[in-house]
């Protein structure tokens, strides 16, 4: 065993065809198992997080979106790389006939109204353009930024778990290793503010720094409330701990578990949208007041980078809400029949509702983005000191308060191949404070909020053209 | 093989980052300098198989410690180091803590020629291995068997700050909002 995971020692014993692989095997293992599913898999992922927004951009704004763009052009110019070693006619010549493949000439057009045109020649401009460091700047803080900032966006998702066992790195300290590596965007935005040597962006890494900073604190008390629940700081053992057998698997997630899970949940999402910068809380990149903020200098290649890394971040808040709320990668009905069938088969069908699940959240983050207006700075700051960390302190107090009432825990069933976790097991008393307690804090808050605002929110009010 | 290119990695990114935090005039390359011996350090911690004091590194050093340091610096009226001089006895003081530094070095060294043979991974006692030593399950069990009056008290004053800083802001909202008018 080469203590780099169940995944590498797996493909290192299976390379190797011994027991005990020498290191050229381990090499090629973490090669494959590490470093390919990042470039092959979230790096084309999270260019198509920008094409979903677009088009469902589109959607809402009664537009038909990127739909024009030919992918002929890119992929000539693709033919014409891979033939390079051949005449140009014959290149020509073979381009011409895979065009007339019935394959390519049905799916071409279907790839073009979807927009992956316009993605590719996208790419292509960006890659194309000059790499301008501005003469003001502090060149090696300015180059560096945008690596960094991919990084801490990546890194993330070695510990998330895919589907059974599909996961780069299992580590004890999952959920903690995602919190501490995400951490590095901070350094990266506060580089590229200051390295640009321009105000506007100088502001606009300022303000990404408090707002990440601050917002670190309700999405670090979310997950402390589930690493409570759960027992457990590994990712891939707070899935398992969310399996129940039985036909409505989904009685066992941690959104439905507790309420206060649930609160925990809400804010987990809203911290979450805060922490990739997206409206409605893009304070640091406020076109209107900041030019583009922290990334205005930035050009070509380099901007690609900060782009990618925001679509990787909404990826990984999916994959991050999933995992923690929504059971990971089960289904949500049957999954003890999926459990039964064969590895392979239900590792594709646990990737297809991995992703089901993660590419719903991304839809509901770009559907908030084209919804609502972005908030003011101050704005952001009041929302998660005053809203969300008080939410999460209650949220988290009740958690341990209903954990103690519970007085203790049950031995849990094992899911698949993974042994069983003890869970929570809550007396008649735990379940009535667990639903007794939110609902009252319910009603209080709505109690307060009608004697401030007299039946109904101002900006409700005046939506709706008033009445109570 | 990989595990020693990798210590050499890590140990090289940790001593040149101390080196350069200490020579560099530009106070913001400093600061960027000290998170990579940070960074380094941490992942010293992963060969000695302490993910969880790793990540703890790079939670509280570059995740906190540094963006409070590099804040600090933007404050200066000369980040980039060109027009102070540094005086004379400040340049003393860095001497002696140079010599200082240096004698622990020494120290460490011949501490480690001494009793190196037994530090091998080979020669571990199995009851104490580095994991059952510093683990996440070997932390908790310490936080809350031996110590857990100071880590109650700890969570209290930082429950207490949260909530003194909720209340902070709480108490400016009353007259900005009346100020908007």
């Amino acid at each position: 065993m080469t203590g780099l995971g169940y995944a590498v020692d797996a493909v290192a014993v299976w390379l190797s065809g011994s027991p005990a692989p020498g290191w050229i095997a381990v090499t090629v293992a973490v090669l494959l198992v590490w470093v390919a599913p990042l470039l092959a898999i979230i790096f084309p992922v999270a260019a198509l997080g920008q094409i979903v927004e677009r088009k469902v951009a589109a959607a809402i704004q009664r537009r038909h979106g990127p739909n024009s763009a030919s992918l002929e052009g890119p992929l000539r110019f693709g033919f014409r790389v891979l033939l390079c070693f051949l005449p140009r006619a014959t290149q020509d010549r073979a381009f011409q006939r895979f065009l007339k493949l019935p394959v390519v000439r049905s799916l071409l057009p279907i790839l073009q109204k979807l927009g992956i045109g316009q993605l590719a020649a996208d790419g292509i401009k960006m890659l194309g353009k000059e790499d301008i460091v501005p003469r003001g700047a502090d060149g090696a803080v300015f180059r560096l930024a945008p690596y960094l900032a991919l990084t801490g966006a990546f890194l993330p998702f070695c510990v998330v778990p895919f589907a059974h066992h599909l996961v780069m790195l299992e580590v004890s300290v999952g959920a903690l290793y995602v919190i501490a590596v995400s951490g590095v965007t901070v350094l990266a935005l506060l580089m590229a503010g200051w390295g640009s040597g321009n105000k506007f962006s100088m502001l606009g890494g300022m303000r990404a720094v408090a707002q990440l900073v601050s917002y670190e604190i309700p999405v670090g008390l979310a997950v402390a409330g589930v690493v409570l629940w759960s027992g457990t700081m590994d990712l891939h053992a707070i899935v398992a701990q969310q399996y129940r057998p039985g036909v409505f698997t989904f009685v066992g997630w941690n959104l439905v578990q507790s309420p206060f899970l649930a609160m925990l949940a809400g804010v987990f999402f809203l911290a979450g949208l805060a922490e990739c910068q997206r409206t409605p809380f893009d304070m640091a990149e406020a076109e209107s007041e900041l030019v583009s903020g922290f990334n205005t200098e930035y050009s070509g290649l380099r901007w690609g980078m900060f782009a990618l890394a925001e679509y990787t971040e909404m990826l990984l808040i999916g994959a991050l809400f999933a995992t923690l709320f929504l059971g990971g990668y089960q289904s949500p009905i049957g999954e003890q029949w999926i459990v039964g069938l064969h590895p392979l088969l239900a590792t594709l069908l646990h990737l297809g509702i991995f992703a089901v699940k993660f590419l719903a959240s991304l839809f509901l983050m770009v559907w908030i983005r084209w919804t609502l207006p972005r908030y003011r700075v101050d704005q952001v700051m009041r929302l998660c000191w005053l809203t969300l960390v008080p939410i999460c302190l209650v949220a988290v107090f009740g958690l341990a308060v209903q954990l103690v009432l519970a007085g203790g825990t049950e031995a849990g069933t094992a899911y698949g191949r993974l042994a069983a976790l003890p869970r929570p097991a809550l007396g008649v008393l735990g379940h009535l404070l667990g639903w007794a307690v939110p609902v009252l804090l319910l009603g209080v808050l709505v109690r307060i909020a009608r004697r401030r605002h007299g039946g109904m929110h101002p900006a409700l009010r005046q939506l709706t053209g008033g009445g109570s | 093989m990989i595990e020693q290119l990798l210590f050499l990695v890590c140990a090289g990114a940790a001593m040149a980052g101390a080196v350069g935090a200490a020579v560099v005039r530009n106070l913001f390359h400093a600061a960027l300098l000290l998170g990579l011996c940070l960074l380094g350090t941490a992942g010293l911690y992963l060969f000695l198989q302490q993910s969880y004091l790793a990540c703890l590194q790079v939670v509280v050093y570059l995740g906190g410690v540094l963006v409070l340091v590099l804040f600090a610096t933007l404050f200066s009226a000369d980040v980039r180091g060109a027009v102070q001089r540094t005086p004379v006895w400040l340049r003393a003081v860095g001497g002696l803590g140079a010599l200082l530094a240096a004698g622990i070095a020494v120290q460490l060294a011949r501490a480690v020629v001494a009793h190196g043979k037994n530090l091998l991974p080979s020669r571990r006692d199995p009851e104490n291995t580095p994991d059952a030593i510093g683990g996440a399950d070997a932390i908790g069990d310490l936080l809350v068997g031996s110590w857990l009056v100071p880590f109650l008290l700890a969570g209290f004053l930082l429950t207490v700050a949260l909530v003194a800083a909720v209340a902070t802001v709480r108490r400016f909202r009353r007259p900005l909002e009346a100020s908007r008018g």
